[in-house]
């Protein structure tokens, strides 16, 4: 994609342990275009949420290691960029989170009036990015907070202004979730990064959330970058749904597709684990690798029916399947109907 | 033994643990092999007049005191007593004050609420102050020490007992034992107890340190085993008229209550590192 | 309406744990071997003339007699009579308190402007060259005497080097005597000199009587801190581009401080424990040096005094910190 709004390219990351470095990110490939909703599936531990916050700058600095890559939004490379700098500039305002857990992740002891708040004081729209805020009052003030409001009616919340006097645990853990995600939209950013934003939540109230998230991210053109475990999440609201495995990403494909015709071995078996009235429960057999010592070449490969040698060596290259359809496997699946074409 | 084995490697590892545990050790040795160590083990009890205050020499490493007596010797044999005293006060509380907390904490009537509120006025109030007035009132001596410190010191366990039991039972395999009928006195010892011991085995370690401490002020004070015993809080209030000039005479037994103290609760705070991980880990990593 | 009630329910436990405090204190005073009477009365006494004084203390009535006469006094502020000075107790006790007060709330002043920031350093720098120095010093503080501490104190400072006063709380009689807090006094007076000599004395005793509270406040900021920087809405707050310093010095500390705020009563506790024997190394005329005094003279009446003083004022600390905690942090009474 050539005007990708979010490109990044070749990012190894790697965490100092007691053991041993860990290898999380394995020279990962990911891109984001324009108004797109891309969702970053796979299971615990393969580095979707490592991904997100590498992207955002927020791994934890004495036990990262960023080896290798890039991370360009915008035409600028942020790993290059001073932190100051993408904390002032980047982080609330032109990239914003939405995080996994939201109960957690609201500052128990304040109010969330008072939190919100705090956010519109360094990263409304109206204020310069960068500028040190000294008073936060008048005119400018009065105009965040009907913003603040507005917002909160747009994402269904009852009684806005009653809820910025709550304490986080007083609400509900779907209404926290729309607080989050209305604190994402306020800034007006350009790319919202949502970690498992239903998981902690309640089945019912997941798709009224991701519905929201869906509606108000294409009305406003914002991409997503969605990470999630659970492929019918991904389903209901991506546009394209990027595959990963124990720290590679292995194949990049338009939703639809992306169910109708997968091509690596790994996301083929993903499908399948989904329960179904005829083949019921099949799981994949083996375990995700330590990525301590992690298997070279594909990583996939020690449980993979299709690997050869070569799988054992290097890491497969791109392939273009279609449009907008990559995968990177020396051996794609193609189901028999395919190849008796 | 599994997890003795584990508990030693683990300790090995930790350094600051492991300087603790050897402290401590250093401490059981000097208690033990006194007689063997000192230099001059008649002067427990003998003393020399003509050759008080004299600094520290070859023949006196820590010098003399105001009796002439050697105050290294003094110093290994007063080792005895600090054990002593610790470890008798702290295994007595402990062996009060933990029944008492399973007991408090499984039945709920009013019973443990009458044993909880004894225990919050005893705690109500500072050890050292109920201490000093037990102390006082039974006169000096090394058993009335023992005495008042056990005595105010069992509180803390039952209400510590009582509160980790309180959510012990709450855990549903708890809950399911009873439910098989389990009686009291199983549910307590099998299950409750093995729960709480790391705990408690943490507290009783610093507790120990605390406990030297509070001995020592009481020794201070007069109100610890009379002269001419070698208590180590008794011969720094020995030392006070003869400073500055007799600054050995203050220092070294100064020392030894430092060293001993902090040997516990390196060993302590290395202890609750390993057995209780998931509790606060920030703590004192 | 919420913190009305959280009041009137920790005030409900004040009145039968002093309460209980009295019983405990008359009991142990009824434990004595020795007989107080028969000391009072001096070694000539006749036993009649003993017994005469019994009854006349009241200490030939039922123990439930003496017990309830006992409390009921208490509450009028009657401790009763110094067995060594022959005057109330009570006039003793409260005459000797703004001193105490005085040293421990400098005491507590030292330790959390001092302590605070430190710690909240400490667990920001963590793993640094300072924050292994801290806590060093904060594990060795825990394991020092205080009345070794001390002296040594007053060996370096006072005997060695003559840069401060050796002991007691001023030279001659201090200021003129308004509300009893020399440091208050003696600017209200306008001296400087008495001003400055009234300083020099409380240096040495504030910082021996602080360094372990200000060592537990080290530790527990240190790990208040730790816990909230780990902490999810800490991540949240970054990865929103809020400021660092704003995260670190509003937020972080906020959650922090409850913590630590819950232990100023274990720091009192600290406090009143180690006043004793700080008051009774620096000669300061205060509660605690007045009980070591009356250990030496075997007053037991006087002693019994101080235990429900010191009690009381410990409970009433632990009382204010409770509903205090209940008021700042929101969660709970929710």
């Amino acid at each position: 994609m050539t005007d990708a709004l979010l490109s990044v390219r070749g990012l190894e990351v790697g965490f100092q342990t007691d053991q041993g470095l860990a290898r999380v990110l394995d020279r990962v490939n990911f891109e984001i275009g324009h108004g797109e909703i891309v969702g970053l599936v796979g299971e615990s531990g393969c580095g979707k949420t490592t991904l997100a916050r590498a992207i955002l700058g927020v791994l934890p600095k004495n036990a990262v290691r960023i080896s290798a890559g890039e991370v360009i939004f915008e035409g600028e490379d942020l790993l290059k960029k001073a932190d100051h700098l993408l904390e002032a500039e980047v982080r609330g305002r032109r990239i914003t989170f939405v995080p996994q857990d939201p109960f957690t992740s609201f500052n128990p002891v304040f109010t969330i009036g008072a939190q919100i708040d705090e956010l519109m004081k360094y990263k409304s729209p109206a204020s310069k990015a960068g500028t040190g805020v000294r008073f936060y009052g008048g005119a400018r003030r009065r105009a965040d907070r009907a913003k603040v409001i507005e917002l909160l009616r747009t994402v269904q919340l009852p009684d806005p202004v009653g809820i910025l006097r709550k304490y986080p645990h007083e609400v509900s853990g779907g209404q926290r979730q729309r607080l989050m995600i209305a604190m994402a939209l306020l800034p007006e950013p350009q790319l919202i990064i949502a970690d498992e934003p239903t998981t902690a939540l309640d089945v019912t109230i997941q798709a009224q959330i991701l519905k929201l998230l869906r509606r108000l991210a294409t009305e406003r053109g914002v991409s997503v970058l969605f990470t999630t475990h659970d492929l019918g999440t991904a389903y209901e609201i991506c546009d394209r749904i990027t595959v990963m495995y124990a720290g590679q990403e292995v194949e990049v494909a338009p939703t639809d597709e992306f169910f109708a015709a997968p091509r690596h071995p790994y996301t083929k078996r993903l499908l399948e684990s989904l329960p179904s009235r005829e083949h019921g429960i099949r799981g994949i057999p083996g375990s995700i690798p330590r990525v301590i010592d992690p298997p070279r070449g594909c990583r996939f490969h020690p449980r993979c029916d299709f690997a050869t040698a070569v799988c054992t060596e290097t890491r497969p290259g791109v392939t273009e399947i279609g449009e907008r359809h990559m995968v990177r496997c020396y051996h794609p699946v193609f189901s028999e109907q395919e190849a008796a074409e | 033994m599994e997890t003795a084995r584990f508990l030693l490697r683990k300790l090995a590892s930790d350094r600051t643990a492991a300087v603790g545990a050897l402290l401590i050790l250093l401490l059981i040795v000097i208690a033990i092999a006194a007689p063997v160590l000192a230099t001059h083990p008649e002067d427990v009890f003998e003393f020399h007049p003509s050759e008080r205050l004299q600094g520290p020499s070859a023949a006196h490493f820590f010098g003399t005191d105001r009796m002439g007596s050697d105050i290294y010797s003094r110093l290994l044999f007063g080792a005895r007593i600090t054990i002593a005293i610790a470890v008798i006060a702290v295994g007595v509380s402990v062996l009060v004050g933990v029944p008492i907390g399973l007991v408090a904490g499984y039945y709920r009537n009013w019973v443990s609420d009458a044993l909880m509120r004894v225990s919050d006025i005893f705690l109500a109030v500072p050890q050292i102050v109920l201490a000093i007035a037990i102390a006082q009132t039974l006169g000096p001596s090394i058993e009335n020490v023992i005495l008042a410190l056990s005595a105010t010191y069992w509180p803390f366990w039952a209400r510590l007992v009582y509160a980790e039991s309180r959510s012990a039972l709450n855990e549903t395999y708890v809950e399911a034992s009873i439910a098989l009928g389990a009686s009291p006195w199983r549910v307590m010892v099998l299950h409750v107890l093995p729960n709480i011991s790391s705990a408690v085995i943490v507290r009783t370690t610093i507790g120990m340190g605390g406990t030297i401490l509070t001995a020592a002020a009481l020794g201070f004070l007069g109100l610890g085993p009379p002269a001419p015993s070698p208590e180590w809080g008794r011969t720094i209030a020995e030392s006070r008229e003869f400073l500055p000039e007799a600054w050995w005479y203050a220092t070294a037994p100064g020392l030894a209550i430092f060293l001993v103290v902090m040997g516990f609760n390196l060993l302590g705070d290395g202890l609750r590192d390993i057995l209780d991980p998931r509790i606060r880990r920030s703590r004192d990593d | 309406m919420r913190t009305i009630v959280l009041i009137v329910n920790r005030l409900a436990w004040f009145v039968p744990t002093v309460l209980g405090l009295m019983i405990l204190t008359f009991t142990i005073s009824h434990v004595i071997p020795a007989d107080p009477v028969a000391y009072m009365a001096g070694e000539n006494a006749t036993r009649e003339q003993i017994e005469a004084l019994r009854h006349e203390f009241g200490f030939d009535r039922p123990m439930y007699v003496q017990l309830y006469h006992y409390i009921i006094g208490v509450f009028q502020g009657d401790f009763g009579i110094s067995l060594y000075t022959q005057r109330p107790i009570s006039d003793d006790l409260f005459s000797r308190l703004p001193a105490t007060m005085e040293l421990t709330f400098v005491a507590v002043f030292l330790s959390t402007v001092i302590g605070i920031p430190l710690g909240v350093i400490s667990a920001v720098y963590r793993n640094s060259l300072l924050d292994h120095t801290l806590r060093i010093i904060t594990v060795s503080g825990l394991a020092i005497a205080s009345f070794w501490l001390a002296i040594l104190f007053q060996l370096l400072f006072a005997m060695k080097l003559g840069w401060t006063p050796l002991q007691g709380r001023a030279d001659g009689w201090g200021p003129d005597v308004v509300t009893g807090i020399f440091l208050i006094d003696s600017v209200l007076m306008w001296d400087w000199e008495i001003f400055q000599d009234v300083v020099a004395h409380m240096i040495l005793p504030a910082l021996t009587l602080s360094f372990p509270a200000m060592a537990t406040i080290v530790r527990f900021t240190r790990a208040g801190v730790l816990d909230a920087i780990n902490s999810n809405y800490v991540l949240y707050e970054q990865a929103m581009g809020v400021p660092r310093r704003v995260i670190i010095w509003k937020y972080v500390l906020r959650n922090a401080l409850i913590g630590t705020v819950t232990q100023i009563g274990l720091i009192f506790g600290i406090l009143i424990a180690n006043g004793v024997i700080v008051e009774a190394v620096f000669d300061w005329p205060g509660l605690g040096l007045y009980a070591v005094k009356s250990i030496l003279q075997s007053d037991y009446n006087a002693i019994m005094g101080f235990t429900i003083v010191s009690g009381v004022i410990f409970i009433i600390v632990n009382l204010l910190v409770d509903i205090t905690h209940g008021i700042i942090d929101p969660r709970e009474a929710g």
